[in-house]
């Protein structure tokens, strides 16, 4: 049935409150420099860095976030129920305090930092490593609860019979566990690595802003409005790419999943 | 859907295991070695499962290559106690061995660890296929071999064999997905008999086929069991099934085995009360009373079973075949109820082969010619909710 007109209304400009600020992006990128702006070096550095510490994290996310998706999806209820509220706190969570807690933990005064600091020297906040830390604090529960909903739907009766077939743990999730969820998988990556390229507040916060080491796009994005580092064109052209990555990464999962779906 | 040879010789001879290897510490006899004692094994269970409604107490014991069906309404805790033979179901208590040409292996005993679901050699088909969506025909059925230690050339020309055995060698390079129900469920017993189990335990096989490929698949599976003398548990709730495929049916309820029988006792002298609604028996509940059934007001004459008779005044069930009772008329009232003939409740009306079938309250039900209802109860026999007087002959008493 066809909802009323005035629904119809009031849903055109939700989507018009969705799409019109994405439109006056593309009509603010100034075209014809384009690509001086983005292969400036310091956009270049941004994009890099972006690119480097974002596939890190979702490294991160993969290795960490599928191990914990499967502990969860075959917990008990109860378990599993306190356990995906842990994992959904940092999605719900500012960014910002996010980057905060970080800090509190493993700033040099942190509760881990600070012995870590005095004894090895080492920290983490101010450092490429924390901008994948904050990342992938962020990112991680998108992996966790795409890739832990298609493990809870899928495959149980398929594990039995494959064990009862005499295939052992491991061939079992390799063989037959991981196949059977690669789509979800896929997405979870796919989601976590959008999310890191993107994420702002917690690194601002942890990481810091400091060109090269830092200053992922989102950063220098911000900071080009405040005056210094890059141009505003060069921000404006830096989110183009980003916008543009957001509707690749939305549109290949539409299609992967209609494929997924046979 | 392609059709499946009827006599197995005309199907091409099969290796039932990889040849000969180790797998983890469990020789694995070559074919020549295997002969014609290939996949049978003997197998002692006796399992404790606690369940919130009722306690699951089993024991079965099954002789090389015997098949047993396990029979019982829904819930009674069938697959249950396959998975606890599997080992997908972790029982409270249970000792299960299996043996196999004198060797016996412990598979779960009080204070040991149980056998994992890998090593049992005890391979599950499901209601479902399952077959993996993931991989070809061909590796689907490979998928047992593989486990087990078989080279990937030896696998797949097994599971292209396999796939012949089932009608289905020119789909090795499909997936699943193409396949119908009943091909699927083909290519997963083949995928099982592939892995050459010691014991084959099968969880309501045909339950989601439709009623036209059940008889094929059904054809399909006891061919092979014949052939491979592969030990065997099915679980049905479908006496056809039981008869075509088992040596053994014993009937689950609530936990408990309350009937053991041949097919043809179960399906002729069945003497549990599923046992009888299953082979299609009017059931009678009351007390065991002068050689005869109280039920309520009513004595019916009978005879008690000399395997289970009922003490005098303990409760018993009244057995007897639909065609034998007889319905008499609608009780008057004010009249007493005669010796012989028991009230009870029209619930369903049926006309089959030239006969209505009266399904009345309390488990009773009786076939009688069409002009027999008429005379009782004109215009189209009797509705339900009204109260018809039956008379059971050759009523057969057993403890309930």
């Amino acid at each position: 049935m066809r909802p009323p007109a005035w629904l119809r209304a009031v849903a055109l400009v939700g989507i018009a409150l969705l799409a019109l600020p994405l439109l006056g992006l593309l009509t603010r990128v100034h075209y014809p420099t384009l690509w001086r702006d983005l292969s400036s070096p310091a956009a270049l550095d941004a994009l890099g860095l972006s690119l480097v510490t974002a596939a890190c994290s979702t490294l991160l996310c993969l290795l960490l976030g599928f191990p914990l998706a499967l502990v969860i999806a075959r917990s008990s209820r109860r378990a599993a129920a306190g356990l995906r509220a842990l994992v959904l706190i940092p999605l719900v969570l500012p960014p910002m305090v996010g980057g905060l807690a970080l800090l509190s933990l493993l700033g040099r005064s942190g509760l881990i930092g600070k012995p870590l600091f005095e004894s090895t020297g080492f920290s983490l906040p101010y450092s490429t490593a924390g901008v994948v830390l904050a990342q992938a604090f962020v990112a991680m529960p998108f992996f966790v609860i795409s890739v832990e909903g298609a493990l809870r739907t899928s495959g149980r009766g398929h594990e039995a019979v494959a064990a009862s077939l005499g295939a052992n743990r491991w061939r079992v999730l390799t063989r037959v566990t991981v196949p059977l969820v690669a789509p979800g998988l896929l997405a979870g990556t796919v989601l976590s690595f959008a999310r890191a390229m993107g994420e702002f507040g917690a690194t601002a916060l942890f990481a810091g802003n400091s060109p090269g080491v830092t200053r992922t796009m989102p950063l220098a994005i911000y900071t080009a409005y405040n005056g210094v580092g890059v141009s505003q064109d060069t921000a404006l052209a830096l989110s183009l790419l980003l916008l543009l990555s957001a509707a690749v990464v939305v549109a290949g999962l539409r299609s992967w999943r209609e494929d997924a779906v046979r | 859907m392609n059709p499946v040879p009827d006599d197995a010789r005309s199907a091409p001879a099969v290796p039932v295991a990889p040849a000969g290897g180790r797998v983890r510490g469990r020789a694995v006899p070559s074919d020549a070695a295997r002969g014609r004692a290939a996949g049978t094994a003997a197998l002692r269970a006796a399992l404790a499962v606690s369940r919130a409604s009722f306690d699951i107490r089993v024991e079965l014991a099954l002789e090389p290559g015997e098949r047993l069906a396990l029979l019982g309404p829904n819930g009674a805790g069938k697959s249950t106690v396959l998975g606890a033979l599997a080992g997908t179901v972790v029982p409270e208590e249970a000792s299960i061995t299996l043996t196999r040409r004198g060797v016996e292996r412990v598979l779960d005993a009080p204070g040991r660890r149980p056998v994992p679901v890998h090593r049992r050699g005890v391979t599950l088909v499901e209601q479902r296929p399952l077959l993996f969506p993931h991989l070809e025909l061909r590796a689907n059925v490979a998928f047992g071999p593989r486990s087990r230690g078989a080279s990937r050339r030896e696998a797949s020309a097994l599971a292209e064999a396999w796939l012949g055995r089932v009608g289905l060698a020119d789909r090795a390079g499909q997936r699943p997905h193409r396949l119908s129900g009943g091909q699927q469920q083909r290519v997963a017993l083949a995928r099982a008999f592939a892995a050459a189990p010691d014991v084959l335990l099968l969880d309501e096989p045909f339950a989601a086929l439709d009623a036209e490929s059940t008889p094929a698949v059904r054809g399909l599976l006891a061919r092979e069991l014949d052939r491979s003398g592969t030990t065997a548990l099915l679980v049905t709730h479908r006496l056809s099934d039981a008869w075509q495929l088992a040596d053994r049916c014993a009937v689950l309820v609530e936990g408990h085995i309350v009937e053991h029988a041949t097919p043809t006792e179960l399906a002729t002298t069945p003497r549990s009360r599923f046992g009888a609604v299953l082979a299609g028996f009017a059931v009678l509940d009351g007390v065991a009373e002068r050689g005869g059934l109280r039920v309520g007001r009513a004595w019916l004459p009978a005879v008690p079973d000399p395997a289970r008779p009922p003490a005098e005044g303990a409760p018993a069930l009244g057995i007897v075949a639909p065609g034998e009772v007889e319905v008499v008329a609608a009780p008057e009232q004010g009249r007493p109820v005669t010796d012989g003939v028991v009230p009870a409740v029209v619930e369903t009306v049926e006309l089959r082969g030239g006969l209505v079938r009266i399904g009345a309250g309390g488990g009773l039900a009786a076939e009688v010619p069409p002009h027999l209802v008429e005379a009782v109860a004109p215009g189209g026999g009797p509705r339900a909710g009204r109260t018809l007087l039956f008379r059971p002959r050759g009523l057969r008493l057993v403890d309930a």
